[in-house]
């Protein structure tokens, strides 16, 4: 899988760079005027200079897991909280490049398992990624596609029997996202973004739902 | 003033058509697979036939080994197949697309009619389907279910014949199908099927985890003489049975079940983890303990990791190693060296008092004093190599070797001790088509 992604990621990038590219080649910096109707007044001023997305998320996130050990007794949840930060820079057309900072709680619970032995013991567990990813936007509308992919960090902490242990793992990772705003206004957006997180390492897959507000910015 | 863009020009919807079409082309099939055989195991309904049977007595089993010539369905295994057998039930193994069948077997009508019953499965796939057996004449059925068949005959008389039906997917066997004996199984007692990674990756779905007790119990079934298997150690120093440094999905299940071995106690890992097909994670001693009490296997294979190991593995392989001559098994543990720096540390604890495996250069296992040499099949036959090797009372056994074309090349050019493989079953219907002059 990671082969296609790597070929798709390719693709997508070279078609949606060449362009902008091009047009940077001719000497076209990246105008205002060109988001006409999404930027604020002084955008609109015909001022020659980058625009640049800032982007802040909050949201729950949780991962597709098949069970593991029976569980017979669980206090806690599979689910966490996704807070996440996005820039990115503007550009002729609908694609934006943009970095992506993210934290997600992947479930924190106390459970009672059952050993191979058969016997019951109980475990405390909690299950962090962390993410910087490098990747596109594509704007449709009131729509918004994410393909970005970069390291993950996926940290466990558990304790059992009184013994804890701490261990971490860095991977290569995608991600992949949709957002549909409700609102729009002068540079301005609000709306939610649905998010699939896939550490390549581990396999791990991460869904996410997000409330998502993004304000288009001057860079000095 | 504004100029020309250097490029053709494009509409933007047309590039974004452009791009989500190659991106559904090329991601769409991935996910769909994630890269793991989608296999269904088959059982018959309500236990089949085989839910009122009786146990064949143990010793009759080895009477039905043998080399079968196919029809019906049956031929689609090949025209040829090898019957063998464990104590858990019968084999058949083709080499028309890696075809293999487990069968139990059990008797009916007060010892009158021998039946098997079980699952083919084509192995470069995840074909499945069911298959039915009964022993023809009913003579020797009869024979075989008294216990009176002589187990040390290598093979069924003439006219021995198992007649049948097959079945594909989830259909119940009604297609015609049937083998009938062409001669025994050349003795295997000199050559090694080594299963890889304990019995079947987890890829493959054999319906057991790779590096399992299940897997390790199971690999007799599939043909395998011996099994190789994956030694890792958690943070309290216990050796268990997996191939990765970190934990995945792809051999693992449990929402916790991340991280590094080597930084979770066994306690973490046992609560927080199984393996694929359900299985726990095996100690080593747990797994070696299996192979020594529940198999007929004659060998372990153990792949050393890190060169921090080797004093501890080699304490446990000395240990078991005894247990099985006490035990009067013709069973052995041999300390894998994958790499030189646990070929060094292993060769740094002096001559070596445990059998020992290298997969380094021939030089280094002569040098080491080890019995077996195991280079990557990729090196080719290296007929004068593997000679030599020989003549120093070497064995060599190459690795990991699962296409039938490689099996055919290496066995044929330079016929070697024994082949590590994750397809035994071919490798033990190959070594009898090429052993036994049936090609």
């Amino acid at each position: 899988m990671t082969r296609a992604l790597t070929g798709a990621w390719l693709v997508f990038a070279v078609t949606a760079w060449a362009p902008s590219v091009a047009d940077a080649q001719e000497g076209e910096g990246t105008t205002a005027e060109e988001h006409d109707g999404d930027l604020g007044e002084a955008l609109r001023g015909g001022l020659d200079t980058n625009v640049w997305l800032v982007e802040a998320q909050l949201g729950i996130a949780g991962s597709i897991v098949e069970r593991g050990p029976q569980v017979t007794e669980s206090d806690g949840a599979p689910l966490g909280v996704l807070a996440a930060f996005t820039t990115g820079l503007r550009t002729d057309y609908f694609v934006t490049p943009a970095i992506d900072i993210a934290y997600y709680g992947l479930g924190r619970s106390t459970d009672r398992v059952v050993d191979p032995s058969g016997a019951e013991g109980v475990i405390d567990n909690r299950l962090q990624l962390a993410t910087v990813s490098f990747g596109l936007l594509v704007d449709l509308w009131r729509f918004r596609i994410r393909f970005g992919t970069g390291a993950f960090h996926l940290a466990l902490d558990t304790r059992t029997g009184g013994v804890e242990a701490e261990t971490s793992r860095w991977d290569f990772g995608w991600l992949l996202g949709i957002a549909g705003y409700f609102y729009r206004d002068e540079g301005r957006q609000l709306g939610f973004e649905g998010r699939v997180a896939i550490d390549a390492g581990s396999d791990i897959v991460v869904l996410t739902l997000g409330l998502v507000a993004t304000v288009d910015a001057l860079s000095f | 003033m504004r100029s020309e863009p250097a490029v053709t020009p494009v509409g933007p919807s047309l590039i974004l058509a452009h791009q989500l079409l190659l991106l559904h082309v090329l991601l769409v099939p991935s996910l769909g697979c994630d890269g793991r055989a989608n296999v269904e195991h088959r059982t018959f309904p309500e236990g089949g036939m085989l839910a009122d049977a009786v146990p064949v007595p143990q010793v009759s089993l080895p009477a039905l080994r043998g080399i079968f010539t196919t029809d019906g369905e049956l031929r689609r295994f090949g025209d040829l197949v090898s019957v063998h057998s464990t104590a858990s039930g019968v084999s058949l193994f083709g080499d028309e697309d890696a075809r293999y069948a487990l069968l139990d077997a059990g008797c009916l009508e007060d010892g009158s009619r021998l039946v098997l019953e079980g699952e083919h499965r084509v192995a470069v796939d995840v074909d499945t389907g069911l298959l039915r057996f009964e022993v023809e004449p009913p003579s020797l059925a009869a024979a075989l279910c008294r216990g009176d068949a002589d187990a040390s005959d290598p093979g069924l008389h003439p006219g021995a014949r198992l007649s049948g039906v097959y079945g594909e997917g989830d259909d119940l066997p009604d297609l015609p199908a049937g083998a009938s004996f062409t001669g025994p199984l050349v003795p295997i007692d000199d050559f090694t099927v080594a299963s890889h990674r304990g019995g079947c990756r987890t890829i493959d779905d054999c319906g057991v985890s790779e590096n399992s007790i299940e897997a390790v119990v199971s690999a007799e079934r599939f043909g395998a003489t011996s099994v190789e298997i994956d030694v890792r150690f958690t943070r309290d120093g216990v050796p268990v049975l997996y191939h990765d440094a970190k934990l995945s999905s792809r051999l693992t299940r449990g929402r916790y079940c991340v991280g590094e071995i080597a930084n979770l106690d066994l306690a973490h890992l046992q609560a927080n983890c199984r393996l694929r097909f359900g299985e726990a994670m095996p100690t080593l001693e747990e797994a070696l303990d299996a192979a020594l009490g529940q198999t007929n296997l004659r060998a372990v294979w153990l792949d050393v990791k890190s060169d921090q190991d080797v004093p501890t593995l080699v304490e446990i392989t000395r240990r078991i190693n005894a247990r099985a001559e006490a035990l009067g098994r013709s069973f052995r543990v041999f300390i894998g060296c994958p790499s030189q720096a646990v070929y060094d540390a292993f060769v740094a604890l002096g001559p070596p008092d445990v059998p020992c495996l290298v997969e380094l250069s021939l030089d280094d296992v002569i040098a080491a004093g080890c019995e077996i040499w195991g280079p990557r099949y990729t090196l080719g036959p290296m007929a004068e190599e593997v000679a030599r090797a020989r003549a120093a009372g070497i064995r060599t056994v190459f690795w990991t070797v699962n296409g039938q074309e490689f099996i055919d090349l290496l066995l044929t050019d330079s016929d070697p001790a024994g082949l590590l493989t994750d397809r035994p079953h071919l490798v033990f219907h190959r070594d009898q088509m090429l052993r036994g002059g049936y090609e």
